[in-house]
């Protein structure tokens, strides 16, 4: 699964480690601005809510609180 | 790096326009295809009325001690059938297609135009146009309205000047007797019609509505999420 991130240079693709591999400010602004979606290995679009959940569940274990 | 505020509400905005559009057109496609499927079960019991309206009315006819079956049964069985068959295989297999709605609209006031002949021009039977016409309306779609009413007016004005026993039930109406029809059946549409723009204009504007609260569920799950990385980055 991968996501994509809006930049102002156009849409970015990325695995989930290599977001989790942005600056804590990145990733807070490219998901509190809504400029993030998650794609499935056919590309297809994945709902937010679903996407969101599979995020959540493979964060690196250096990130867990 | 990222866009500026301005430029992130104007797209949530085109976001929640662009899915209210594809709410309201599924929205749509749903009741197209719901009419369509009670009009394939009207074709096949109309169908079915037709034979035994024919059957009732007249069923045999003579010919000195010859009986046979009167015209009008086969009439009922064959042109009844194929103005029913028709709609109901595209009700079937084009559900929701544009086309599949004006050939029912077109087959519906012809069934009108077979009944009507059927029953001898009985001036009741005419109630059947009205009805009819209030089935289309299910739709929400003016269009198939107008394809209707002119279904009609073509049928009574060419059956009032080459026979007009079939549709009156008289030989000799005034010429102009069709106009009295037409303005009847505009008279209905009128009010079918802002009864489908009134319930297209609700569908447009929960359509709207639903994709505002999707959107602000998906702020806060975002929202959440945001805090939840902060969070357990702090802990971390």
């Amino acid at each position: 699964m991968r996501l994509s991130v809006d930049r102002a240079e156009g849409a970015v693709e990325m695995s989930f480690e290599e977001f989790y591999a942005l600056a804590l400010r990145d990733r807070i602004g490219v998901v509190l601005r809504g400029h993030i979606q998650f794609y499935d290995e056919a590309r297809n679009p994945i709902p937010l809510t679903e996407g969101l959940k599979r995020l959540r569940d493979q964060t690196p274990a250096h990130l867990r609180g | 790096m990222e866009m500026d505020l301005g430029e992130d509400l104007a797209a949530r905005e085109g976001k929640i326009t662009a899915r209210a559009g594809e709410l309201f057109a599924e929205q749509r496609r749903r009741v197209f295809v719901r009419v369509d499927r009670m009009f394939m079960g009207l074709m096949a019991g109309q169908w079915i009325f037709g034979i035994l309206v024919a059957f009732f009315f007249s069923p045999y006819a003579w010919e000195g001690k010859e009986r046979t079956v009167h015209p009008h049964v086969w009439i009922a069985v064959l042109l009844g059938g194929a103005l029913s068959l028709f709609p109901m295989l595209l009700a079937w297999k084009r559900p929701g297609w544009i086309v599949t709605r004006h050939v029912i609209a077109i087959s519906q006031m012809l069934w009108s135009a077979l009944l009507i002949h059927l029953s001898g021009g009985r001036i009741e039977t005419h109630f059947h146009v009205f009805g009819s016409l209030a089935f289309l309306a299910f739709y929400l779609d003016w269009p198939v309205l107008v394809t209707a009413s002119a279904v009609v007016v073509v049928d009574h004005l060419t059956r009032g000047l080459f026979w007009p026993e079939s549709v009156y039930g008289i030989t000799n109406p005034e010429s102009w007797r069709f106009l009295e029809h037409a303005f009847w059946v505009v008279f209905e549409d009128t009010f079918l019609a802002m009864a489908c723009f009134n319930g297209v204009r609700d569908m447009r504007r929960s359509a709207q509505r639903q994709a505002e609260v999707e959107g602000l569920r998906e702020s806060d799950e975002l929202k959440t999420f945001a805090l939840e990385m902060a969070l357990a980055e702090a802990r971390a």
